[in-house]
């Protein structure tokens, strides 16, 4: 058991190490190391599947590596098991289609390197057992986001976009590991299992203060996941490489804000006012970010604000405490997000452009990326049977049913699916119905294809796991009569419906202008006050003082340079002088 | 048996030339050698004493300067190498950039 999660955690870190430190040259075979290790990261994780047997436990890894509160010990459950699998399986895919979007890239090495590094960070972060750890992999992923968006950094507004999702995720951060460090001296562990065994058998906590310290975690994931008012960072991030976009901003590196939740979940159970603002925030991210993304005329940008919206949808589930219905929409998000991921790297390979108003009639010049748009797009609005996330989004809306607010949050949840179908389809239809007028630079060839199958055919195949999928979770299974469950799935197949046909009828008209200019709002009181302040001290008082010390040192430096005359002999003869001297003094003594 | 002051001063003259060498000679392969000199007068110092007290601690002593010594020389001739292939000279005041 402890050889297979070596394996697991080593294979990518080890890979990482060898990308980045030797000069290897030949790209087949950066590509191959690359492959490879995250293909054994990925058998080692379905080895652990399937000795998992449901039984939650820990494995200590190098016990003397241990320090004030963090062991370097690895928790094996459902949750991190499912969270392992996804991960390595989809970054196998994007790690197969960056072989042919970098193919020209003079930085492969350096690429396939972060990315490397990326995995095996979130693997560190899903498997940890004890919050130390888990932080370790917080800004691990949050160091190779900033990497992997500032990758091109020639450009100065890559390094800006980089800079800026770097210090956004770290504001969330901050409160995470104020609660971090608050449960360090509270509980005396940062294990996770110690730390629920002592909420639940102990009062440890009252109620204002596990209200607090989920809302620090609350916040800490609302930072890493995107969701508003900390969402800014991700549509910018956008200019990164399309495959690494596929996998930080859409897969995985922003689900970590959902696992977080997950993961202490029980701190929100102890306070309803948590919970109820954990829906909130997810409902209005859900919200704003389904508008945003109606207003987008970039692809990519449209498909952040639409991770944004879904990982909004995600956290509202997690709020009213259905946690294996957030995983389920997680997994079937991070699959198909990353084919529509990949679809507009297909896009952006073949015609160097991202700007939906440009492009039309792709539909016979790429069918593979119309294919993986349809289905990918499909799934997101809730296409009715075949795809998997109408199954995920039917488990989020049932276990809204369940909630207290049953028939409020169906209907927002009916407007949110609403939404999405418009912005996803409207774009679908722009983009690949009417007339070609783009000439093609590059075709696909068979990495691109590959990946993009295998991603299809897991959107559509994964629905079917929703049984399985909720037997992981046992003690969170809900069953449901029959009677509701056709109402509510009638329901969103007329949304999704509706929603086809109203894009489909505007799909002509222009673009929403932009609204809501949060960008704009932190400009002006955060940003722009910032730049004043640093002008003004940059002409202060003091900065006369440092330039007087120097200035003062710098004569004073005048009448002692003589000393260096820059003849050897003369410093000897000096320190032999002063050797004597000195010698003499001491034997006089 | 030669008595140790004998020997001392033996090492103590020693040392003394490589002294002066290493402060007159312009030439860096010359200086080196003073160096080199008068780190076996120390060396040679050291052995007198040890055979004098029947120690046998001047002796390691000595093996470790004899260590250094190879090391510095092999350094200390790299150096004098790039040296002359920068200033084509072995005159040590050809370098003095950093005068102040």
């Amino acid at each position: 058991m402890e050889n297979i999660l070596i394996f697991l955690l080593l294979s990518p870190f080890l890979t990482s190490l060898i990308l980045g430190m030797f000069p290897i040259l030949n790209r087949s075979i950066i590509n191959f190391i690359s492959v490879f290790g995250i293909i054994l990261s990925f058998i080692a994780s379905i080895f652990l599947m399937l000795k998992f047997n449901f039984q939650p436990f820990t494995i200590f890894l190098w016990p003397w590596l241990s320090f004030i509160f963090a062991n370097i010990a690895f928790l094996i459950d459902s949750l991190s098991i499912v969270m392992c699998v996804m991960i390595t399986f989809v970054s196998i895919f994007i790690a197969i289609f960056s072989m042919q979007f970098m193919e020209n890239d003079k930085n492969l090495k350096r690429y396939f390197c972060y990315l490397n590094l990326f995995v095996g960070m979130m693997l560190v972060l899903v498997l940890a057992d004890n919050l130390g750890l888990l932080y370790l992999g917080w800004e691990g992923v949050g160091l190779c986001s900033y990497l992997l968006i500032g990758f091109w950094y020639e450009e100065d507004k890559n390094n800006n976009a980089a800079l800026k999702a770097f210090i956004t995720t770290r504001v969330g951060d901050l409160f995470l590991l104020t609660a971090i460090i608050w449960i360090g001296f509270y509980f005396g562990t940062l294990e996770f299992e110690s730390i629920f065994r002592l909420l639940d058998e102990t009062t440890i906590l009252t109620n204002s203060e596990a209200l607090l310290l989920a809302l620090l975690f609350l916040l800490g994931a609302m930072g890493k996941s995107a969701q508003v008012p900390l969402h800014v960072w991700l549509p910018d991030a956008m200019v990164g490489p399309t495959p690494a976009s596929a996998l930080i901003h859409a897969a995985t590196m922003v689900t970590a804000g959902v696992y977080l939740v997950a993961r202490v979940n029980d701190f929100f159970v102890l306070s309803i006012v948590a919970q109820n603002v954990c829906l909130i925030v997810g409902l209005l991210t859900a919200f704003l970010g389904g508008i945003w993304a109606l207003a987008q005329t970039d692809i990519k940008k449209m498909l952040a604000y639409s991770t944004i919206s879904q990982i909004g949808f995600m956290f509202s589930a997690l709020g009213v405490g259905a946690i294996w219905a957030s995983l389920f929409h997680l997994i079937s998000h991070a699959f198909f997000k990353a084919l529509l991921f990949l679809g507009a790297g297909v896009i952006g390979y073949s015609f160097h452009e991202y700007d939906m108003n440009k492009l039309s009639g792709l539909r016979k010049e790429l069918p593979i990326a119309f294919y993986a748009f349809l289905i990918g797009g499909g799934a997101l609005a809730g296409l009715p049977f075949i795809t998997s996330g109408f199954y995920s989004k039917e488990s989020i809306l049932l276990s809204f049913y369940d909630s207290r607010y049953s028939l409020l949050l169906i209907f927002i949840g009916l407007v949110l699916s609403f939404i999405t179908s418009i912005y996803i389809f409207k774009s679908i239809f722009k983009v690949f119905l009417g007339d070609k007028n783009l000439t093609i630079y590059n075709k696909p060839k068979s990495p691109m294809k590959i990946s993009i199958i295998i991603l299809g055919l897991c959107v559509l195949l994964f629905g079917f796991s929703k049984e399985f999928f909720s037997s992981l979770f046992v003690n969170r299974n809900y069953h449901h009569s029959l009677s509701n469950e056709i109402f509510i799935f009638g329901l969103s197949s007329l949304v999704f419906f509706l929603g086809v046909i109203v894009a489909f009828m505007t799909y002509k008209n222009k673009f929403l202008k932009n609204i809501f200019y949060f960008d704009a709002i932190y400009n002006a009181i955060l940003i722009q006050p910032y730049k004043k302040l640093c002008q003004i001290l940059y002409h202060d008082i003091l900065e006369k003082f440092y330039y007087w010390m120097v200035r003062i040192i710098f004569l004073l430096s005048q009448y002692i340079a003589f000393l260096q005359s820059g003849f050897l002999h003369r410093y000897m003869q000096i320190f032999v002088l002063a050797l004597m001297v000195m010698l003499g003094i001491m034997v006089a003594k | 048996m030669v008595p140790l002051e004998h020997v001392l001063f033996f090492s103590l003259l020693l040392f003394s030339l490589g002294l002066l060498g290493a402060l007159l000679r312009k030439n860096l392969l010359m200086i080196l050698l003073s160096i080199e000199i008068m780190l076996n007068a120390g060396a040679f110092s050291l052995i007198a004493i040890s055979s004098y007290l029947q120690d046998i601690d001047g002796l390691a002593m000595f093996i470790f300067i004899l260590v250094v010594a190879a090391c510095e020389v092999a350094v200390g001739l790299g150096i004098v190498l790039k040296y002359y292939a920068k200033y084509r000279t072995l005159d040590v005041d050809a370098a003095c950039e950093l005068k102040g």
